[in-house]
């Protein structure tokens, strides 16, 4: 009968490493014996000259907190932790609560300029957060298509394209002040009403679609980026910054390329234009994030992202999705607001995929 | 052990995919040591770097070896990283390894023959771009060019650059 | 430049005039990996948006990545001794060629991932580090940087498989269990029939192009994984596996028969392989012509 590992088979390491040091937590080990647990232990986590102390213990036996105690756990003492002048919004983990303005009924064409039931302006922030959602579904959505082998060497650039928006998305939340189980939470853990995507998003869909939205998604990170870096040119995150600018530019010239082969080829050049005029006209929304979160004060260098803001970016935009060498663009005049819980079946998608294997493991084991 | 000491330590933690030396690689920034506590502050190639997991349980493992009994923080100090950054000794390590570093006309890393062709603008990782030899026939990555760093920004109306 | 093996035969570059038999095996090794490079990650392409975080998700599309990556290697390797890279997939697609045994078959849980992950990678590293001592010199670099980043993926399918055996339940860790007694004996079947009474009348070894038998690559596995997989915490049944006396490996012999049978296209995921790659070409048939034509 072959031993199956269980519960009572799982210990965690506790050493000491030197006098006057403190014993922790150094990992965990599987071992059907506790006599061989601690040698593992001893094999795995130390040698031997070096360790003063080694105390392995059952899991079983332990008495341990869940992912849900966080809030317990960091209640009085924990501050935000904040990148110093990145415009920082709270960290929020997988028990936070929705914002309130989850899922509002559904207002087209709101301009920025309208009265909206938010309390306040959306910061530079809330517009960062919005493009992390867009970047991340992106990600997803170019990853799948690593195997679409259109050819070896699209096949490299998708993945690397993919890859980036992932981590640009992630490091976007960092420079926010999430930490690793809070980026988690937010990509994984809330429910659609609770992403405030781009109209984009729910087209990325088929390859026209996609080599247009990932033009405008890249083109917009860019412009963020680029008016982000001016408005404190001496700040320590700008490295960060300015490398999310530019390899952005990498993946926009990518897409302008794409764009520009499809419109010229004549069993491809229909479709395309179609798909063009569709993408473009839902990116007006590419800078019309709604506030994301409460209470935050905004660190005296950050611009506000007021109604001029977002006028400007869009304008920053629109050249730069006009001037592909490609068909025209529809994108409208001004910016439009974003609307809470869009994204149609392509984000619908990637949350239930998301979720069904992280729904099955009790909290904290991937964080 | 003093900083110093500490940093190289450090520096003989291998890349998880060369062989070569995290400060040879130019990923190594600096490290302090303050109150018992160690700090290292290392720069990914690329933002997306799949290593950089794996890349800090290398240096905590070291350093918990080598200097036991201090607190270690690992800082990622993103977009840092420069392909000028690696060393001679670097350069060595990675040519043996079948890679180049951006910054100067590519050569074979086999036969050092000058006449390369790029195989395509992304590789098989963020930070490599394929190149071909066409002297030996050799296939080979240059690290570091897949950044912009060779493209201009189009032009951004109203843009301050 | 070395000129010559260990095992004494002698090494060619891309221009060197060489035997008609080292070509067309170097083209044929190089091809036949490319392949199974870039079907091979469909396996994986199936949990992509299953992982279940933001680093794991990075983590496993590198992966993905990186094999394309060198199925591009190799695929070039292939192309300059005359074979065009569209025709590698299209061979497959019309049964000249096959893909490897372990890719016909699919996860059917996230806790099979790591297990299988961690055995066919070590399998191929341990392969490629023997190919690499292979007489086509460009091809045998390749392997060698292949095999390098390979070392990579192999921590990244330890510390998955750790992951779940350290904080997962016990049905989640019996299911890791049940995933590496499952893939054993596949890996131990990819890595091909015995040989060491045969070995010397291979062509491909008397030319110096398959440097060790399967016999040996198998050994050199098994005694680099089995400490790895018990010091995780896996049971390794005897009955499964089991090292004899003399220090040599004992394990069921698989059922050559339907290991060949599975290879041809008859395994469970079989159909489903041919599938995508046949609509993934046909549907992006328009866009690979746009790409061609402009450029």
């Amino acid at each position: 009968m072959p031993h199956i590992p269980t519960d009572s088979d799982v210990y965690e390491v506790f050493a000491q490493s030197g006098h006057g040091t403190a014993l922790s937590h150094v990992g965990s080990i599987v071992s059907p014996r506790p006599d061989a647990a601690w040698h593992l232990a001893k094999e795995t986590y130390g040698r031997r000259d070096d360790l003063v102390k080694l105390w392995v213990v059952r899991r079983t036996d332990m008495i341990v907190s869940s992912a849900g105690d966080r809030d317990l756990l960091a209640a009085k003492t924990r501050m935000p932790y904040r990148q110093p002048g990145f415009p920082t919004a709270r960290r929020r983990d997988r028990s936070a609560a929705p914002p309130a303005v989850a899922a509002p009924p559904e207002r087209r064409d709101s301009g920025l300029t309208e009265r909206r039931d938010d309390a306040r302006e959306p910061r530079l922030t809330d517009l960062w957060l919005a493009l992390a959602d867009d970047l991340f579904v992106l990600g997803n959505r170019l990853g799948e298509r690593i195997v679409d082998y259109i050819d070896l060497e699209e096949a490299l650039a998708v993945g690397s394209i993919g890859q980036e928006a992932l981590a640009h998305a992630g490091t976007i939340l960092v420079l926010c002040g999430f930490d690793q189980p809070a980026v988690d939470a937010r990509f994984f853990d809330r429910a659609q009403a609770q992403w405030q995507v781009s109209r984009v998003v729910e087209r990325l869909t088929d390859w026209p679609s996609l080599v247009a939205g990932g033009l405008v998604i890249a083109a917009a990170v860019a412009v963020l980026a680029e008016r982000t870096a001016e408005a404190e040119p001496g700040a320590e995150w700008l490295s960060a910054i300015s490398a999310i600018r530019d390899e952005q530019l990498v993946h926009l010239d990518h897409w302008r390329r794409w764009a520009r082969a499809l419109a010229a080829w004549p069993e491809t050049r229909t479709e395309f234009a179609r798909a063009y005029a569709e993408v473009t006209e839902c990116a007006g929304d590419m800078f019309g994030a709604r506030p994301q979160s409460q209470g935050q004060g905004v660190p005296a260098a950050a611009p506000p992202a007021g109604p001029a803001l977002a006028v400007t970016l869009h304008e920053r935009l629109a050249v730069l999705v006009g001037d592909n060498g490609g068909p025209g663009s529809r994108l409208p005049d001004g910016p439009r607001t974003r609307t809470w819980g869009v994204g149609g079946s392509a984000l619908a998608d990637s949350l239930s995929r998301g979720r069904a294997i992280r729904d099955h493991y009790a909290p904290g084991v991937f964080s | 052990m003093n900083a110093d000491q500490l940093a190289d330590v450090v520096a003989g933690v291998s890349d998880p995919e060369i062989d070569v030396g995290l400060r040879d690689l130019g990923v190594l920034r600096s490290v302090s040591l303050t109150d018992g506590r160690i700090r290292v502050h290392l720069t990914p190639t690329r933002l997306s770097c799949p290593a950089v997991g794996e890349i800090a349980r290398r240096v905590r493992a070291a350093l918990a070896e080598a200097a036991p009994g201090h607190g270690i923080e690992v800082v990622w100090e993103r977009g840092a990283w420069q392909p000028a950054a690696v060393t001679a000794a670097g350069r060595d390590a990675l040519r043996r390894g079948g890679y180049r570093v951006a910054g100067t006309a590519p050569r074979c890393p086999y036969c050092d023959s000058e006449d390369v062709e790029q195989a395509g603008r992304f590789g098989g990782a963020v930070c490599k771009v394929p190149y071909d030899c066409r002297g030996c026939g050799s296939t080979f990555d240059v690290i570091g060019t897949a950044g912009c760093n060779a493209m201009l920004p189009t032009p951004v109306r109203g843009g301050s650059r | 430049m070395p000129m010559a093996t260990a095992a004494g035969h002698r090494c060619y570059e891309l221009w060197d005039p060489m035997p008609d038999e080292v070509r067309e095996g170097a083209r044929r090794f190089a091809a036949v990996q490319a392949l199974n490079e870039l079907v091979g990650v469909l396996q994986y392409v199936e949990w992509l948006d299953r992982a279940p975080s933001h680093t794991r998700r990075q983590m496993l599309m590198a992966k993905i990545q990186d094999e394309v990556g060198h199925g591009h290697v190799v695929a070039r390797v292939a192309e300059d001794l005359g074979m065009p890279r569209e025709q590698i997939l299209l061979d497959y697609l019309e049964g000249r060629t096959r893909i490897h045994n372990i890719f016909h078959y699919s996860f059917a849980t996230w806790e099979e991932v790591g297990p299988g992950l961690l055995l066919t990678n070590s399998a191929a590293i341990t392969q490629f580090q023997s190919l690499a001592k292979g007489v086509y010199l460009p091809y045998a670099r390749a392997l060698r940087k292949v095999e390098r980043e390979e070392s990579f993926h192999y921590q990244h399918a330890l510390d998955l498989t750790h992951e779940i055996l350290t904080h997962g339940d016990a049905e989640q860790r019996r299911r890791v269990q049940e995933g590496f007694e499952l893939w054993l004996p596949r890996i131990l079947a990819y890595l091909g029939p015995p040989d060491t009474d045969t070995l010397h009348t291979n062509r491909m070894w008397q030319v110096g192009l398959k440097p060790d038998g399967n016999d040996e690559v198998r050994q050199a596995w098994l005694n680099k994984i089995i400490p790895v997989v018990r010091k995780l915490g896996l049971h390794v049944d005897p009955a499964l596996v089991r090292q004899a006396p003399s220090g040599e490996w004992e394990f069921e012999m698989p059922d050559w028969a339907q290991v060949k049978k599975v290879i041809a296209n008859g395994g469970p995921s079989s159909q489903r392989r041919l599938d995508w790659v046949r609509n993934a070409l046909d549907r992006n048939a328009p866009y690979r012509r746009a790409l061609q034509g402009v450029a």
